[in-house]
């Protein structure tokens, strides 16, 4: 780098840091401020931080917000497990190569063409290291390099039980009974105990003092900035409950209609998902799910009933295990009636959606968001096991 | 005909030298404040040019994507879509910040902060032009590759501390693969390094000025090819966050600006590894009337084409067949290329520099 | 063996063994025995004697509530792999404490139908490994719906609206002891599964020790649902039946309320019936094929080009028919027509044939792009096995059998329509993996194109579409069965009807739902990454598995 400073401090600085350690030094560090600060700068401003531009503080404590994920379901067991011995083999041949890699920079840095028979001789010791690690791992027929990935006794069960063979059928067609126990489920009343445990006594902070003109001021100079940003990058989640799954999400992502095109990309977590696409009856058992999933997607979210089942509960309305309409269930903000709905109906939506997020949805939004906060506020019984 | 880039550079370089000083005289502060402060705005305008590059790529990367598909990609944001990207980061920055209630909060802001730095800092350590480095380490080979290193241990904290099932596969999983990788990673590039008896990148350029390593050592650049897909975790071997199995996978349960950062955090690894591909295998600067960084600018987007083009065709893996292929083909093929190295080096060396 | 032979076999073994316990029963189609069986208790020496003799799996087993008599009559039905003839074996249980002995330890296939018959209509089964609630929820206890007594509005009491606001789940698996077994869900809310079904699975690292299966997430009650709409009402349910092959599930039901009610199909509605099923079978292993690329990792090419045919299919049957998904078209006593539209549009069979023209090249070339790619060779072979007798003790059907080396079509052995006139071949595999689930799947849908350039070739150029039945004779009484080979397997409606214009009862056998149950045993053993490869192959629609 040529650097218009003088010798002398040069000379200075020199000796206190090696110029090459300084840059990196001074690249990393800058490099680490800008993402923190990055960082900083989001909490401050993304939905329920105490600069967001929405007049409303938008979280809402739901029930499964703070849930792991694991599809929508409550996560059975543990979390944190430790993993198989089976793969371990690997990492501990990479700690012994770890070790020796110095080593093979040191030669390779001082080798001198000179003396190649020398350093034939070299490379054919770390071929034959290398080869007697392969072969101890290769040597042993239950490893995870064998070609056949099952184990061998399993495959001539297989085979067995395909000749007809009495006892290897009943091994291999065995049906484990699947163990639940269900905890006995009492309905208590909501106490202030709870309220805080759950974290259902929200502030709003509509009146604060000090932070509601700053929000005032940062809506009117930013506010157009992300709402232009919320509305063109809409992220769906990928579900798919019935018949119009295969319409939309499927056959709209597809390069006949390619929804690409708007910025949508399905994404399967719902942490990182904008718009979650209700494209099927709920039924009882979907239902507690399907507002765990909602309840898990990011602020701002919003949902798209789509197709009749989730409207009204299409031609199964009446059944008795269809809930007539995904909106006794979730707060919907876009209807798209059909069974199913063409997949043009739905670009349309999008369409409306990029332009109508800033205006109009974002109205209605809030009022959804106080909704929201009203029922959990109002909870007065909760079941409790 | 001399290096416009170098031309322009010094520029750029002249007028922050010149307003720094200015800055300097007028606020009267000491002497030894300079080298820093200049460094760092260098670095700035290095961020700038890289951030813009980097949603070039990302758009690049969606539009060729999208022809291959036989479709036109995003093209509603902006003239071709050009914005698509910086929708895409202001949304992330409205996003809320939704985390499980037992995860390990340091990890969860500690870890998008590590990735993306660590990520990037590398691209410190390339010269991009025979004038345009930030420094000349002796040494700065073995820095570079030392730093991804580190890549695999904070990847399994991040899914460690994300608190749920998916989290934890995804993070053994993305253990698994970024471990595999390591061994064939050494191997492959100690053939350059044997060829040109040093550690630098910039020895390494200097060395290609007659001949490329792509030609002397094919098998040494294929097998750093694979390897760099598999660090990039890329497909073929976006095993820890196969879509039709784990979903996202580590990244599980991290929102906003946390999944933005790992998603840039992507990008960047992109780029110092396609940098790092050009600069030991392509012959860097070089080019056919005179030696400049656009040269090293095109050729890297050149084997960017070719990542992405590789991402389109392959199946994937299963991990305990990708330990496979990394164990028994990959290490194998490049102790084969240290051999070939060793032998023809003798006969090579006069051709170098 | 003919089939006079098999059935004086059948009750010769019959009657030895159980006497004076068995009544034969007289049936109105020539090629299905009946046989009245009076003690519960030994239905299991009963089904020992039909596996003894060569019968090859029990498709389907009705409960039918009868209040009036006070039973519940049980209807079992076995097949044959060799033949067409059936078994039928009538049972009746007492209604207030229904217990019968099951076959699920003789007989793994009769598995999910127990299961079902208990969750819906409250018939306990004894020596089941796992009796538990399968469509409704784990915790419902509001009675059993298919019964002709039980109230709806008891259904309005499950706390659904609680549920949701829950803070806690009732519900625990435990988890063993051992620090390295962990639980996961596959959730219904996953790529993998197309569409909404649970896998709970044990694991220990990457390996998978037990797998079970939950469905019932879009049980919508269509058996319920229609018993109370006539006849012409319920195609509109038999479409969202299986949506990836709706036609299929239209003719399959046709078919059953024409036996019942004993109608006539005009000719060229045969034939044109042959073509839009077959069209239907191309449509669903096209969007098969995608499905399987995305979950092996190709979503970006092999997903999308076979979307692409499929998009060209879908064309035309949305220019004869009207719609690109659920159709409905196929209608009793022949194909629908719009009611002053006369018939097939001009030029609709030119534009098909450009189309299979053009299809047949594209297939040769997936077929080529996949069997040159190593990786899809390792990915599929040895994964997911089941072949030979294990296959038909454990209930596969469909492409899943044939893969396993069986060779059974309905579509051969026991023709209805017009295929007895056509010429066609069956695929069969030699593993039992899911690189040959593919392949013959593959080969399927280029038989299809044959069977269809033959059937537009040889079909009446003129003539009715459709009967047109009055609503007078929209009723009947008696059974009626729809037997046909689905994409997926066999499917079969079973109609009782007891005089009204309404089935008395409507029981769907999908053959999804019997192969899923299939993952019990597909699972064990295989790695994570094998779940998306396996379920894939078995070629899963979840909407009609919950019906």
């Amino acid at each position: 780098m040529i650097a218009p400073i003088s010798p002398k401090l040069r000379g200075k600085i020199l000796m206190l840091f090696s110029l090459d350690y300084l840059t990196l030094g001074v690249f990393a560090s800058l490099m680490i401020g800008f993402m923190i600060f990055g960082i900083i700068i989001w909490k401050l401003v993304a939905s329920g931080g105490p600069l967001s531009i929405h007049r409303k503080r938008t979280t809402v404590p739901e029930p499964y917000k703070r849930v792991g994920y694991e599809c929508g379901e409550v996560p059975i067991g543990k979390t944190r497990f430790s993993f198989d011995i089976e793969y371990y083999v690997f990492p501990l041949i990479f700690i012994v190569f770890d070790v020796f890699t110095p080593f093979l920079f040191l030669w390779t840095i001082t080798y001198s063409p000179n003396n190649w028979l020398i350093n034939m001789f070299f490379v054919l010791l770390i071929m034959f290291l290398f080869l007697g690690m392969m072969a101890a791992v290769l040597r042993d027929g239950k490893s995870l390099v064998t070609p056949e990935y099952q184990k061998d006794y399993y495959l001539e069960m297989i085979e067995k039980a395909a000749n007809g063979d009495e006892e290897a059928l009943n091994e291999f067609l065995r049906i484990e009974p699947l163990k639940i126990i269900k905890k006995e489920l009492e309905v208590k009343p909501m106490t202030q105990d709870m309220r805080n445990k759950y974290s259902l006594s929200i502030p709003d902070d509509k009146t604060h003092p000090v932070l509601a003109p700053i929000r005032a001021l940062l809506r009117k100079l930013v506010g157009w900035l992300f709402r232009w940003g919320l509305g063109k990058s809409p992220w769906i989640l990928y579900l798919g409950i019935k018949c119009c799954a295969l319409e939309i999400p499927m056959a709209v992502g597809v390069s006949r209609f390619d929804m690409e095109r708007w910025g949508i990309i399905p994404s399967g977590s719902p942490r990182q998902a904008d718009l979650m696409i209700v494209n099927g009856p709920i039924t009882f058992k979907w239902a507690p799910r399907i507002k765990a999933l909602y309840d898990q997607i990011a602020e701002p979210k919003f949902v798209v009933a789509l197709g009749e089942c989730a409207i009204l509960g299409g031609p199964f309305k009446g059944s008795y295990a269809v809930i007539d309409g995904a909106n006794k269930v979730l707060p919907v903000d876009f209807y798209l009636p059909g069974c199913p709905p063409r997949p043009e109906m739905f670009l349309d939506l999008v369409m409306k959606y990029r332009s109508s997020v800033p205006s109009e949805a974002e109205r209605r939004r809030e009022k959804i968001v106080l909704a929201r906060k009203e029922v959990l506020r109002n909870l007065d019984k909760v079941l409790v096991g | 005909m001399s290096d416009p880039v170098v031309e322009i550079i010094n520029v750029v370089l002249g007028l922050i030298g010149d307003t720094l000083n200015r800055l300097f005289v007028f606020l009267g502060l000491p002497d030894w404040l300079y080298l820093p402060i200049f460094i760092a705005a260098v670095t700035l305008t290095f961020l700038l040019a890289l951030v813009l590059d980097i949603l070039f790529i990302i758009w690049m990367e969606r539009k060729v994507i999208g022809r291959i598909h036989h479709r036109r990609s995003v093209t509603e944001t902006g003239p071709v879509g050009f914005f698509q990207n910086i929708a895409d980061l202001i949304k992330l920055l409205v996003k809320e910040d939704v985390y499980p209630a037992n995860a390990d909060k340091l990890m969860h802001y500690a870890a998008p902060i590590l990735i993306a730095s660590i990520a990037i800092i590398p691209a410190a350590l390339i010269p991009y032009g025979p004038e345009i480095f930030f420094l000349r380490m002796s040494t700065s080979i073995v820095l570079f590759f030392a730093i991804l290193t580190l890549i695999p241990g904070i990847v399994l904290l991040t899914g460690w501390a994300g608190n749920s099932k998916y989290s934890t596969i995804g993070a053994f999983r993305a253990g698994l693969q970024l471990i595999s990788y390591e061994i064939p990673l050494s191997l492959s590039i100690l053939g350059v390094i044997l060829m040109t008896q040093s550690l630098d990148f910039y020895r390494v350029i200097e060395a290609q000025s007659n001949i490329w390593f792509i030609v002397l050592q094919p098998l040494g650049a294929f097998i750093f090819f694979i390897v760099s897909l598999m660090e990039l975790e890329r497909s073929p071997f976006d095993i820890p966050e196969a879509e039709g199995e784990i979903l996202v996978g580590w990244r599980t349960e991290y929102s906003g600006l946390k999944f933005g950062l790992f998603y840039a955090a992507e990008y960047f690894k992109f780029f110092i590894a396609s940098a790092a591909f050009t600069a030991l295998f392509l012959g860097g600067w070089h080019g056919p009337f005179f030696d400049s960084a656009i040269y090293f600018v095109l050729k890297m987007h050149i084997v960017m084409l070719a990542m992405i083009w590789v991402r389109v065709t392959f199946f994937r893996p299963r991990p305990d067949q990708l330990i496979r292929i990394s164990y028994t083909k990959l290490i194998p093929l490049a102790i084969l290329n240290l051999l070939w190295v060793v032998l023809i080096t003798p006969f090579v060396l006069p051709v170098l520099y | 063996m003919g089939v006079d032979e098999i059935k004086d076999l059948t009750i010769r073994e019959l009657s030895s063994t159980l006497g004076s316990d068995i009544e034969k029963r007289d049936m109105k189609w020539d090629k299905y025995i009946g046989v009245n069986l009076l003690k519960p208790k030994r239905i299991t020496e009963l089904v020992r004697v039909l596996k003894k003799i060569g019968y090859a799996q029990p498709v389907l087993i009705t409960a039918v509530d009868k209040p009036s008599d006070g039973v519940i009559e049980l209807v079992y039905k076995f097949n044959r792999i060799d033949s067409k003839v059936m078994t039928w074996v009538y049972v009746n249980v007492d209604r207030e404490n229904p217990r019968i002995p099951s076959i699920t330890p003789l007989w793994r296939a009769a598995f999910p139908h127990e299961i079902e018959a208990y969750d819906l209509m409250g018939v306990v089964f004894d020596n089941i490994p796992d009796l538990r609630h399968v469509f409704l929820p784990w915790d419902w206890n509001q009675g059993f719906p298919l019964r002709k007594d039980w109230d709806p509005n008891e259904a309005k009491k499950y706390p659904w609206w609680e549920k949701t606001r829950e803070f806690y789940d009732p519900f625990i698996i435990p988890s063993d002891e051992s620090d390295d077994i962990y639980y996961v869900s596959i959730g219904p809310q996953h790529p993998a599964v197309h569409g909404s079904f649970r896998l709970i699975l044990k694991m220990k690292g990457d390996t998978i020790l037990e797998a079970w299966p939950d469905f019932g997430w879009v049980h919508r009650g269509i058996e319920k649902l229609a018993e109370s709409k006539t006849f012409d009402q319920i195609i509109v349910y038999t479409d969202r039946l299986c949506y990836g092959s709706s036609i299929s599930w239209n003719l399959t039901y046709s078919l059953a309320v024409e036996d019942l009610l004993g109608i006539e199909v005009p000719e060229r509605s045969l034939w044109f019936r042959v073509i839009l099923v077959e069209m239907q079978r191309i449509v669903s292993h096209l969007l098969w094929l995608s499905a399987l690329m995305a979950d092996l990792g190709t979503y970006h090419s092999m997903f999308l080009y076979p979307i692409r045919e499929r998009e060209k299919f879908l064309d035309l049957f949305e220019k004869a028919s009207g719609a690109r998904l659920t159709y409905s078209y196929i209608k009793i006593g022949g194909v629908g027509i719009f009611k002053h539209a006369e018939d097939i549009p001009d030029n609709w069979f030119n534009e098909l044939k450009d189309v299979l023209t053009d299809f047949k090249q594209r297939v040769k070339e997936y077929l080529d792009m996949t069997e040159a790619s190593e990786s899809f060779h390792i990915r599929t072979k040895n994964v997911g096995v089941i072949r030979g007798k294990a296959a038909i003790e454990a209930g596969a059907t469909g492409p899943v059998l044939r893969a396993a080396g069986i060779k059974y079509d309905v579509r051969k052995i026991d023709p209805y329509l017009v295929y007895d006139q056509l010429d066609f071949e069956i695929p069969v595999g030699k593993r039992g993996d899911v690189y040959d689930r593919w392949w013959v799947r593959i080969n399927e849908m280029l038989q299809s194109v044959r069977i269809i350039e033959q059937a537009i070739e040889e079909m009446p150029k003129q003539g009715p579409l459709r009967t047109k039945v009055p609503p007078i004779k929209m009723r009947g009484t008696g059974e009626g069965i729809g037997r046909t080979e689905d994409p997926r397997g066999e499917a079969i409606i079973y109609i009782v009807g007891d005089g009204k214009n309404m089935p008395y009862r409507i029981h769907i056998r999908s053959p999804t739902y019997i192969n899923l149950s299939l993952l019990h045993f597909l699972l064990r053993k295989a790695k994570f990454a094998d779940i998306a490869a396996i379920i894939g192959s078995l070629d899963p629609c979840m909407a009609e598995v919950d019906r």
